[in-house]
């Protein structure tokens, strides 16, 4: 697991009351009991911790986006923005 | 118990500055949608705003008044004036006294304290304008309204974020009908399109990139609005007294809150808004016409105010017609419920309905007539304006023609 998807996780389970352990990365972020506000939430979290943008909208972005896809994409903005400095 | 009629509204509006533009508008489809003007060279994300531009202070107050008062004040001072001079009352001696001011806003001077706060955190300065608390304060609206338009009886503000003038409305209707005044001046003003509430708003992730497009397919969040709408209220005694026009009789209120989430709307609370309202005003389902909506262009509002009218009109509500004004002025937060109860007595008057504009097609969460892209004829004798808050508190108006 690499850095970041470490520190999601455990910014998940900082979030939730999920058992991070057992966190899929193909679990759906609707299952771990956030509503659409508490996605919200969490992004400003991990937007504030990595110092990056998250594009969504909460209107129509968040269903059917999993626990992995929230680190892909964390991921990508993060290389995105060391390759720039 | 008095009855409560409509004898004045104003209106200030993206879409025109007084009642007979903002209708004309309304029936037209005409949009007042467009990128915003804010004062900061910071990056604003927000694509669309529905600000009053071309408001010019000047042309409504002296100079020395336009120190005492921020912009939310003046929108809903002007709005004031139009409503009591198409009233035709005169506020003096004992009417006077008998006159409420009960105005609702979301927040207040937002721009005062926007740009005082930038002042002192960003620029360094020591000071302030002496009168930052007094322009700032979420009473400012009603307290100038009263000074300005000289009434003198019960006068407060009332908060209930987007449902804050339907809350206020209703209130001065609860105090007509039970002898508590004789008129009142009520209503909403909102203008709070600044840096700082743009960037909160964005925050929330809810805000549409393209436009407000309420019921439909595609719709992807809402857009923010301003401006004020204020109605003068009478006992219908006191219209008939005087040989008032009378607008629309108001003819009922219901409330309630959801008491389940602080964003996320719940059907069976508005449904109970609904039906209260419909209770108050001793209305059968099938005796109401047409629903403005609290509409907002987001997936969950339009969906669970959907479900509400299903819940609430049973099998009428596939014969209901409703449609969102938010389509052309966007949302103006404290100032909506105004606006739009502006909107539903006009219907009732002019026998029209504004359109939903900007449906692209059906939802199947969304699954009633909302008057797409086109205005319609039609007879309205009873009309429901409903308003739905942030934190689950609710708020419906109903309307009824007057016949005399």
């Amino acid at each position: 697991m690499s850095d970041v998807a470490a520190e999601i996780m455990k910014i998940i389970g900082s979030k939730t009351n999920v058992d991070i352990g057992i966190v899929a990365l193909t679990d759906p972020l609707d299952d771990l009991g956030l509503d659409s506000l508490a996605v919200v939430e969490l992004a400003f979290v991990i937007e504030e911790r990595f110092d990056v943008e998250i594009p969504f909208n909460a209107n129509f972005d968040i269903k059917a986006k999993t626990v992995g896809d929230l680190i892909q994409s964390v991921e990508a903005l993060v290389a995105a923005k060391a390759s720039l400095t | 118990m008095n009855r409560v009629v409509v004898t004045g509204m104003g209106a200030i509006t993206p879409v025109g500055q007084s009642v007979r533009t903002y209708w004309d508008s309304l029936i037209a489809g005409r949009s007042g949608l467009a990128a915003p003007v804010v004062a900061s060279a910071m990056p604003v994300g927000t694509k669309l705003v529905g600000q009053v531009l071309e408001f010019d202070p000047a042309a409504h107050f002296e100079p020395q008044q336009i120190g005492s008062l921020d912009r939310v004040s003046q929108f809903a001072v002007v709005a004031a004036r139009q409503a009591l001079a198409q009233s035709g009352l005169l506020l003096c001696d004992e009417l006077a006294e008998r006159t409420a001011v009960i105005i609702g806003t979301g927040s207040g001077g937002h721009a005062t304290v926007d740009e005082s706060f930038h002042r002192l955190y960003a620029e360094g300065a020591t000071r302030l304008h002496p009168l930052t608390i007094p322009k700032a304060m979420i009473s400012a609206a009603p307290s100038q309204v009263s000074l300005f338009c000289g009434a003198k009886g019960p006068a407060y503000a009332v908060a209930s974020a987007c449902a804050s003038a339907t809350h206020a409305i209703g209130q001065a209707f609860h105090m007509l009908r039970s002898g508590g005044a004789t008129c009142a001046i009520c209503g909403g003003t909102e203008a709070s399109i600044t840096f700082g509430a743009l960037k909160g708003w964005e925050a929330m992730r809810i805000m549409a990139p393209d436009t407000c497009r309420p019921f439909s397919s595609e719709r992807k969040g809402m857009v923010i609005g301003e401006g004020a709408g204020i109605v003068v209220l009478e006992t219908l005694e006191h219209a008939r007294s005087r040989n008032a026009e009378i607008l629309a009789e108001l003819a009922g209120f219901g409330m309630s809150a959801d008491a389940r989430d602080l964003t996320a709307p719940d059907p069976s609370g508005m449904a109970r808004a609904i039906s209260a309202a419909m209770t108050d005003a001793a209305l059968a389902p099938d005796a109401v016409d047409y629903v403005n909506a609290h509409g907002t262009g987001t997936v969950a509002n339009d969906q669970a105010e959907t479900a509400a009218l299903h819940a609430s009109f049973g099998n009428h509500a596939q014969r209901l017609v409703v449609s969102s004004t938010k389509s052309m002025v966007g949302h103006a937060l404290g100032a909506a419920g105004a606006l739009e109860l502006v909107a539903t007595v006009m219907a009732a008057r002019e026998n029209a309905v504004p359109p939903t504009m900007n449906y692209l097609g059906s939802d199947p969460a969304c699954d009633l007539d909302y008057v797409p892209n086109e205005a319609r004829g039609l007879p309205v004798d009873v009309a429901l304006s409903n308003s739905f808050a942030f934190g689950g508190l609710n708020a419906v108006l109903a309307v009824r023609k007057y016949l005399g």
